[in-house]
């Protein structure tokens, strides 16, 4: 009898391993790199040029370019798919994107794709980046490239233009039911370089801190490198993992595209990041996101694109995407 | 039950539970990797 609940017992112990590792962290994951993770990304059926039913900004232009005008391929980043996608939808003739997506493959991440001669493509930044350096698209909407990035596109010879055009808040954000509603930029700083690991340490529960990262190359992680000046964590404690976590984004991806109900925005320093704040500068950590282009292309519509963005009917546009136009001075016309 | 069988009984859970376990862990290791922050943060669980 003793002999058989020994038995039992240790069958019991590895379920019970296994149930609450998959409680605690298997039931959290969302592949990037599969079908159900796909909906976390931006489904860029919503946003397609030239649909009745797109969620588009739609502020008129001025500038409307031909069929038979050579015109410019835009790509960019997740989060500025509405941006670029409204810009076609106002200045480019209808018949100029194709989409053909919703099919995951090993070479097509994101499940989302369009027409080699579509004007509109998706690559999101890593990808993008690499084909607007190779030639392939004229324009790609980013927050600021990497260090790594513009190593790369020197190594190939290739001189970018890089045109601030909008504003934007890089965010930290916790659980909803994380009762921190703030930090410090020096308690960020000390999270992400393992000095503080648990959220009491900060005015929340005795509860570990899982401070995540994003891959190398997003424009979130180039951001937080930046903003950690080069000091970030190498390795964490693995106990981290059972935690509260920390992440990074920025404010329209997390608030406005992925809108999860679940995670909640955090104040930096006192300010919390909403429009008005952004705006006014009192976010300490608003960016400029950027068009870039190859300093070589030849094609004079990118910079008749270049300047209609900059000018107001273009920062209008960006505006009722939902982001932050340039401040005032700065548009050209 | 006798000593021998119980023994070869146990081995086997324990391996089993063990290979289980394993596997588990190493799709956790890479699955969390490429995992979206967003929904890793999202899908806590707080009593």
């Amino acid at each position: 009898m003793k002999k058989r609940l020994v038995l039992i017992a240790t069958a019991i112990l590895f379920v019970l391993v296994n149930v609450f590792l998959y409680v605690t962290v298997t039931r959290r994951l969302a592949n990037n790199f599969s079908g159900t993770g796909q909906l976390k990304m931006v489904d860029v059926s919503l946003f397609l040029p030239f649909e009745e039913s797109s969620k588009l900004a739609r502020t008129g232009s001025s500038l409307k370019f031909t069929a038979d005008e050579d015109l410019p391929v835009l790509d960019g980043a997740a989060a500025l798919v509405p941006v670029y996608a409204s810009v076609i939808d106002s200045c480019y003739p209808e018949g100029t994107v194709t989409y053909e997506g919703g099919k995951f493959s090993d070479d097509n991440y994101y499940g989302e794709n369009f027409a080699p001669d579509s004007v509109m493509q998706y690559q999101n930044t890593v990808r993008g980046f690499d084909a607007l350096v190779d030639g392939k698209v004229d324009l790609f909407f980013t927050a600021h490239p990497s260090k790594d990035q513009l190593a790369s596109a020197k190594e190939k010879g290739v001189e970018l233009e890089i045109v601030p055009v909008g504003l934007e808040a890089f965010v930290f954000f916790v659980n909803k039911n994380n009762p921190v509603d703030g930090l410090s930029s020096d308690q960020i700083r000390a999270i992400y370089k393992g000095e503080i690991k648990n959220w009491k340490e900060v005015g929340g529960p005795n509860k570990l801190i899982d401070p995540l990262t994003r891959i190398k190359g997003s424009g979130s992680q180039t951001m937080m490198d930046k903003f950690m000046e080069g000091d970030m964590l190498s390795a964490r404690d693995p106990l981290s993992i059972f935690g509260a976590g920390i992440g990074y984004s920025f404010r329209y991806y997390l608030s406005g595209m992925v809108a999860d109900d679940n995670v909640k925005m955090l104040a930096v320093d006192g300010v919390y990041p909403d429009e008005e704040n952004v705006r006014n500068g009192s976010y300490p950590i608003s960016v400029n996101f950027y068009v870039v282009y190859r300093k070589d292309n030849g094609n004079e519509n990118v910079r008749r694109l270049v300047d209609w963005l900059l000018s107001g009917e273009g920062q209008r546009l960006i505006e009722a995407c939902g982001y932050v136009g340039l401040p005032e001075e700065k548009p050209a016309a | 039950m006798s000593r021998r069988r119980f023994f070869t009984i146990l081995i086997i859970i324990a391996v089993i539970g063990l290979l289980i376990t394993v596997a588990h862990s190493v799709f956790i290791y890479f699955a969390y990797r490429n995992s979206s922050i967003i929904q890793f943060i999202a899908r806590e669980l707080w009593l």
